[in-house]
């Protein structure tokens, strides 16, 4: 069942929307070749904390931390600790905030110092591919629209989409219905209203897009070990358009 | 944090209802569209796996990645690995 969200749950969302918006700018802010992830998952727990909301991951089926840091070919739930950030890597930072009951979801890829060209590339399409799905949430459209929008957007540069794991609709849980897939034929699927909220998360690999889990049981890393880069935004269906709340 | 988007075998599970609500397991087969084998390693051990249908179950986001593989494979696993695979990401009340 979707849920769909009266203006008072909107308001909260929104809420939770910026919690996430502003842990999110202070992390990009704090990569750095020699920071730690663990260090970032910390700054990240004391940043939701100030804000009066806590981590939507945490404890979330066992999750041991704040956020979700995955290197280069780590494509999504990777575990913060003690790994050091390199010149040249690319780090995928995954925020869930929940306030006043209601959740929050983002995600970005950043380059650690001056990355390789192609690997830009791929950043650059990803969140090309995330503007292109949001552009096709709106009310009246199809949900697979939107995948289509973000597939087509990221092949069309020759990269690989994800499909094992998915975007979600989002609200007093942080995983509802329905699912958004980043892939698939327009059309099809639930029909957009006012009053979903979405989280849209295109999963982009530079190689194939076939993944695999390590033995942590969270850890995704693609199969030929090429970079993989992750976007994500938590989205509204309003009557006066699209609003992106972890803007 | 994305959703897994199909049940596939290795994947760990929730009940969401019936006798055994809130139990967590790693699905050892998808039947068809509609139903998979579920097992706990505790319970549901490897001989004598529970039926139960997709709809009542909540996927989780995480997957028993070696057991995953060894399953594709055709390889054979253990209730113990099961039972750790379970215990190490989740635990079972």
């Amino acid at each position: 069942m979707i849920v769909l969200k009266s203006d008072r749950e909107l308001a909260y969302m929104r809420e939770a929307g910026r919690v996430v918006a502003r842990v999110r700018e202070e992390l990009v802010k704090a990569v750095k070749p020699g920071v730690s992830t663990g260090e970032l998952d910390s700054l990240a727990e004391d940043l939701i904390r100030k804000q009066g909301a806590i981590s939507s991951f945490k404890g979330y089926n066992g999750f041991p931390a704040c956020i979700c840091t995955s290197i280069n070919e780590e494509v999504v739930h990777g575990i913060p600790g003690l790994r050091r950030l390199e010149t040249g890597d690319i780090i995928s930072i995954d925020i869930g905030a929940e306030i006043n009951g209601f959740h929050g979801d983002a995600a970005i890829t950043v380059p650690v110092g001056e990355v390789d060209k192609e690997v830009q590339r791929l950043l650059t399409v990803t969140e090309e591919s995330l503007v292109a799905g949001i552009e096709k949430a709106i009310s009246g459209n199809r949900l697979s629209d939107i995948s289509h929008a973000v597939q087509s957007t990221a092949e069309k540069h020759g990269f690989g989409v994800v499909r094992d794991y998915v975007g979600h609709g989002i609200g007093r849980k942080m995983h509802e219905e329905p699912q958004v897939p980043n892939f698939g034929l327009p059309g099809r699927g639930p029909r957009l209203r006012e009053g979903m909220t979405l989280a849209i998360e295109p999963m982009i690999n530079m190689g194939t897009h076939e993944v695999r889990t390590l033995a942590d049981n969270w850890t995704v890393v693609t199969k030929d070990n090429l970079p993989s880069a992750h976007f994500e935004h938590t989205i509204a269906i309003t009557d006066r358009g699209t609003e992106i709340l972890t803007a | 944090m994305s959703s897994a988007r199909e049940i596939q075998p290795g994947q760990l599970v929730c009940s969401k209802s019936g006798r055994d609500k809130d139990r967590c397991y790693l699905v050892l087969k998808v039947i068809d569209q509609y139903f998979v084998h579920l097992v706990d390693g505790d319970v549901r051990k490897l001989d004598r796996p529970k039926r139960k249908n997709i709809k009542h179950l909540q996927v989780l986001p995480t997957t028993a990645g070696e057991l995953a593989e060894k399953l594709k494979a055709g390889e054979s696993i253990t209730n113990a690995e099961v039972r750790q695979a379970i215990s190490q990401t989740i635990g079972n009340g």
